[in-house]
Parts: C-alpha cells; structure tokens; sequence
C-alpha cells in the first residue's frame, strides 16, 4: 500500500484532530498546572498526564486498522508477506498518532516554560512510544479477533482502564508499571527516577513482543504459550522494577549541575537559573548581611543543593529567580527542613512555631510582607510583623527561645513577646 | 512446469476428511476443477494456493513447495488466487485494492501502484479504478480480484469459482478476461459452470468427494457425454455422466 493511501485510509487520519483537540481544550489546564519552568524534566513530566488519554486513542485506531485485516479477509488472499509486515504499514499512523497527542501536550507544557538549555529526557519520550506502540498492537489484534463496533470500544475502554486506574489503587508503585511515574517530576533539585521509567517500558515491551509473536504466526499453541511467557515476564520484571517505589519517584540532581559565583556568600544555582545569577549572588548577598545583622549566623555558602554539606546551607529549589524567592529561600534554610523523628510518634507542640519563626525570618531577611503571608499564612506573618517592631535584642530573643521547639518534642515554644498579644497564631 | 499434490490429506478441525491422499498433477496451460458441492474443489485450490496447508502430503508448483516461510512466501507470490468470497480491505479504492493485493504478495509499493493499473485494464475495470472498492457489483468485485492476481509476477493463477452467481452479461465479460489471462499464465479454475467448457480451458480435472474422477484433454471429458446430446450440452452431459455413475 502506498503511503499516501496508508495516510488517506487510516482512522488515525480523521482521529488526529478530535486527539489534538481533545488535549488542547480538555487535558491543556492539567498538563500546564504544576511545571516548572524552564526544566526538562518537568516539561516531560508533566506532559506524561496527558498519555492516559493518548493511549486509548492508540488502542481505538489499532483496533479499527486490525478489523480492516479482518474485514478485508486478507489473510484469505493468501499474502506472501508476514502478518507483522502486513500490520506495520497500518499501525505506523496511529503511533504517529499517538506522537502527535503528546507532542501536542509538550506544546503545552512547553509554552507554560520553556527551557533555555539542556537536552529532553528522553527515555520518557522513548517511553511514551513503546506504551503508545504497546496498546496499538493490542487494539490491532482485538480487532482482528472481534468486530468493529465491540473492538473498537472496548479497546478505548480497556486502555483508558488499565492506564488511568491504577492511579487510584494501592499499592501506590502499581501506577508505574503503566505511566513510569514521571507525572509529578520534577522540581530543580530533582531529576526523573529511571526505575518507574524502565518498568512502564518493560512492561510495554512484552505487550509489544508478545502482539508481534502472535501477528507473527497464528493459532499455534507454542505461539500462545510463548506470547503468554513472555507478558508474565514482562509483568514481573515490570513490577519487580516499581516495587516499593513512592507516589511522586524523583531522584536528587546531581550537584556536578550546579553552577557557583561569587564569595562571601558563595551562590550555587541548577543551570535553568544561571543567567540570573548575578542577581541572585546581589541579592543573596544583602539579605546574608541582613540577617547577620540581626544576629543570625548564615554559612558563606549557599546553595540550592538540599544535602548543602558542612558549611554550607540550602536555599530551596525554587525556579523563578526574583528577590523575594531568595530572601524566602535563604530565611527557611536557618530551619529545620522537617519535624523532628519524635513527632510522627505523639504530639510535636513546636509545630505551631513553625509558621511565625519562618516569616519571621523571611521579613528579617528583606522579602515583602505579601509573598510571606503567601508562603506562611496571614496570621503567622501579622504576628511575625509584630515581633518585628520590638527592638533587635528582643526579636532575637525571642527567635532564640522558639527555635529549639522545632527539634524536639518536650519544648513548648512561647510565641508572645513580653507586651505584645500574639494573636491566634498559637 | 505443473503443479502437483502428492498424497495430499486435508480436514477442517475433527472433521471428516475432505482429502484423503490424494495425488493430481497439472501441467496444462488452462484447467478446469469441476465437482458437486462439498467435492474439495475449494479446498484443493486453498492448498494450491497455500492458503491451506495440507495436514499431510504436499504440493509443488514447479518443484517449489511452501514448506518453510521463505519458500511459502516464494511460492505465494508465484501463484496468483482468486478465493471464492472476495472482500475489498475497507477503505480503499478500486486501485488501491488492487496495488495492495499486489503488495500482499511481495511486490514493492511503487511496483504494485504502476502495475494495477494495466491490471485493472486487463480485466476491464480501468474506468472504474478511482471508484470505492465497496460499491463494486459481485461481478466487477470478482474481476478486481483476478486483476489482483495480474498486478504481481504471477505464474500461476487459481480462480476458485470466479462465476458463482454472475448474470450471462458478466459471465461474457469474465470469460473474455480469461482469455486474455492465458497468453502469459497458467490457470486453474474450479466452477460448476460448464457451458463454453472447451472454448476455454484445455484441461478437465472432476472431483467427487475428495478423490479424482476423471483427468484428461477436454475433446476426453467431451467424448463421455451421451453421443445424441447437442453440442451445447455435451459438456453438462459428460460431467452429469461421471457423477452420476459414481452416485
């Protein structure tokens, strides 16, 4: 068959703009939602929300192309070719298909930020294609074996089931075994996990071979048996891969990424931030000074690494650089990033204190009242604001005696300044 | 230069046997495969073409057999087949179907797409190349088939009853493209039809539930019908004869 005819007869065809429209209008407001800007792997991450509707398409279209074999009685014409190089021509449009819906859900993604530098990740792409190939086949071979009107459904229902279902079921690593588990990738300090990644690929690949062996060479039962080895191979390997995994799988970014300027205090940013360094070394600079000023000791050396190492702090991993990010940033590197050990055993009474010490600390370091409140909530930056007006020695008094409350669980801090009314926030 | 089964045994599923070790070569340019209903005529030419595989024996066309996928392959693009229910892949136009079918059997897309339309000439369709393959008549689906079988180097062409239903009118038309098939290839028809029996074909094979009853010239099969009947109606005469004998 001629390409053109392969083009002009294939129900890929005519679904390619329902697909592209559906992502567009339908799918556009998640897949933007959440994506950090300026980074790949976030980009790619987030565009993976539009696969569970990508698939069931891929599935619907192969199942169509697979009752046109059966409708056209082709094997009946007694075809020299295989029936793998017979189906092939069919199924290449609908993977191209399938590519279009997601490079239609990476426009989306992409227009929310796009990156300024580094490559794609793509073992996801490379991912997206074997599971968008993977449910092309099945559909094709189910509509080979049933009519039209059942085929064609249920492979959209199928697909769409056993894509988007697992989200919701427990054990939480069961979902990896189908999307890869890049959904929620990735702030800058993190990078995709290649573990859910290999098991959705694993899995689709059985899927894959198993379609082919049995496109390959019919109703023998040494191909039955072997399609099934090889989708129960593929299932435990697949599992075996997303055993144990959490929800959101992400690993650390390596700290050889990051890029360092300047002294007293040195600033090490991701390289999605390194054009706007300058600023950040300035500004991180002059809120260093403010919060020694107000007796605080910040290290020389800041980063946005979360293991900073000794004599060095964290500042967050925040992906837009304006200067009330790094004030923030900055600030809630001098807390503990999480409640000691001791409070998911009983009560932790520090964790109140959590919200004025950080805005606190934010509005001591320069960042404006507003972003704060954002970050802390209104009535934690109102008290914080209050302890601001009383004099140097009081405020660090007061930060000195509330802090210890964040590492253990038998303090009590004591959030009102002598003379003033601390409001609700306790 | 034939085609030859050799001790060939074919069941559908627990069946009865359809063919029992039967063994036939035909190594005329223009055979008819006559037989009552249920004869094996279909299934004979279903193992002609390798769309069946014989569940013992074999068949040869030319010394080739299709016993391992390449050869099978080889073997199928060698020999062109008609089955006797023809559906169009959806879809497609006319021309489209038959590079297609061209393609099914090995030929590159480019090949396939030039040739169909000569092919489709040959068998009298060229007027209706661009139409869609479902709004073709029984008739015309039939003669889009066998241009099927020309669009590919076919040396062999299988027609397995290629006039079952056809009016007079499109009987005509088919048997002046069988005609026409026969200056480049060797043919093979099964058919109940046995009128212009010996204007066509050269080579008479009758088969009755599974077994050969009768080969030869067709001037042979000829001679069997009854001396007083007309010349319009000894090829009838002689087929009801040898089924009738056997009955």
């Amino acid at each position: 068959m001629r390409w053109r005819t392969v083009l002009r007869s294939s129900s890929a065809t005519w679904l390619a703009p329902l697909l592209a429209a559906f992502v567009a209008f339908l799918v556009r407001d998640d897949l933007v939602a959440g994506v950090t800007a300026g980074y790949w792997p976030s980009v790619f991450g987030a565009a993976t929300f539009a696969l569970p509707f990508v698939t069931p398409a891929c599935a619907a279209a192969g199942a169509w192309e697979g009752s046109r074999i059966a409708r056209g009685n082709v094997a009946t014409w007694a075809p020299a070719r295989g029936g793998l190089a017979i189906a092939w021509p069919l199924l290449l449009p609908v993977l191209a298909l399938g590519l279009l819906g997601m490079a239609v859900a990476v426009a989306f993604t992409l227009t929310a930020t796009a990156p300024a530098g580094g490559m794609p990740p793509l073992s996801v792409a490379a991912m997206w294609l074997v599971v968008l190939l993977a449910n092309a086949m099945a559909g094709f071979l189910l509509g080979r074996k049933l009519p039209l009107v059942i085929a064609a459904p249920l492979a959209l229902i199928l697909s769409f089931v056993l894509t988007a279902y697992p989200a919701t079921l427990e054990p939480l690593w069961l979902r990896h075994m189908v999307t890869g588990g890049v959904n929620g990738c990735c702030s800058l300090d993190q990078t995709i996990n290649w573990r859910p990644v290999a098991s959705a690929t694993v899995l689709a690949l059985a899927v894959i071979l198993a379609a082919a062996l049995a496109l390959t060479a019919t109703g023998k039962r040494a191909v039955r048996l072997a399609a099934t080895g090889l989708l129960t191979v593929g299932l435990l390997g697949s599992g075996a891969l997303a055993y144990g995994l959490p929800a959101t799988p992400t690993t650390p970014r390596s700290t050889t990424a990051l890029t360092c300027s300047g002294t007293e205090p040195q600033v090490c940013v991701w390289p999605e931030l390194s054009s706007h360094l300058p600023t950040i070394q300035r500004v991180a600079a002059d809120t260093r000074q403010r919060l020694q000023h107000a007796g605080l000791n910040v290290p020389a050396k800041l980063t946005m690494a979360e293991h900073a190492g000794t004599g060095a702090q964290y500042i967050g991993s925040w992906e837009q650089a304006t200067a009330d990010n790094v004030r923030i940033g900055i600030a809630a590197g001098l807390l503990p990033a999480n409640p000691p050990a001791c409070a998911d055993r009983g009560e932790f009474p520090g964790e109140v204190a959590f919200g004025p010490l950080g805005a606190w600390l934010s509005l001591t370091a320069g960042a404006s009242k507003g972003e704060v409140a954002g970050r802390y909530g209104q009535q934690e930056t109102a008290l914080a604001a209050r302890i601001r007006t009383a004099p140097a020695a009081q405020q660090r008094a007061w930060f000195q005696r509330n802090e210890p409350a964040l590492h253990n669980c038998t303090t009590k801090p004591q959030l009102k300044l002598t003379g003033q009314t601390a409001g609700g926030a306790q | 230069m034939s085609l030859q089964f050799t001790r060939c045994s074919f069941q559908y599923g627990r069946k009865v046997p359809v063919l029992d070790r039967l063994s036939l070569t035909i190594n005329h340019r223009a055979t008819v495969l006559l037989g009552p209903n249920g004869a094996g005529k279909s299934t004979l030419m279903g193992i002609a073409a390798s769309w069946h595989s014989p569940t013992r024996g074999s068949v040869a066309w030319r010394g080739r057999e299709p016993d391992t996928a390449r050869h099978r392959a080889a073997y199928r693009a060698a020999v062109g087949w008609l089955p006797q229910h023809i559906k169009p892949m959806p879809g497609l136009t006319v021309r489209e179907n038959v590079a297609y079918l061209g393609w099914l059997k090995g030929m590159a897309r480019r090949e396939a797409w030039d040739r169909s339309a000569p092919a489709l000439e040959r068998v009298r369709l060229g007027s209706l190349a661009d139409r869609k393959s479902h709004q073709l008549s029984g008739g015309q689906l039939r003669r889009m088939g066998i241009a099927g079988t020309l669009v590919h180097h076919s040396e062999l062409v299988l027609l397995d009853e290629p006039t079952a239903g056809l009016d007079p009118s499109q009987r005509k038309v088919f048997r002046q493209v069988v005609d026409d098939l026969l200056t480049d290839v060797h043919l093979v028809v099964s058919t109940h039809q046995t009128e212009d029996l010996d204007a066509v074909y050269d080579h008479v094979v009758v088969l009755d539930r599974g077994t050969v009853r009768f080969q030869g010239d067709t001037a042979g099969f000829l001679a069997l019908a009854h001396p007083g009947l007309p010349e319009a109606r000894r090829a009838e005469g002689a087929y009801t004869q040898l089924i009738e004998q056997e009955v």
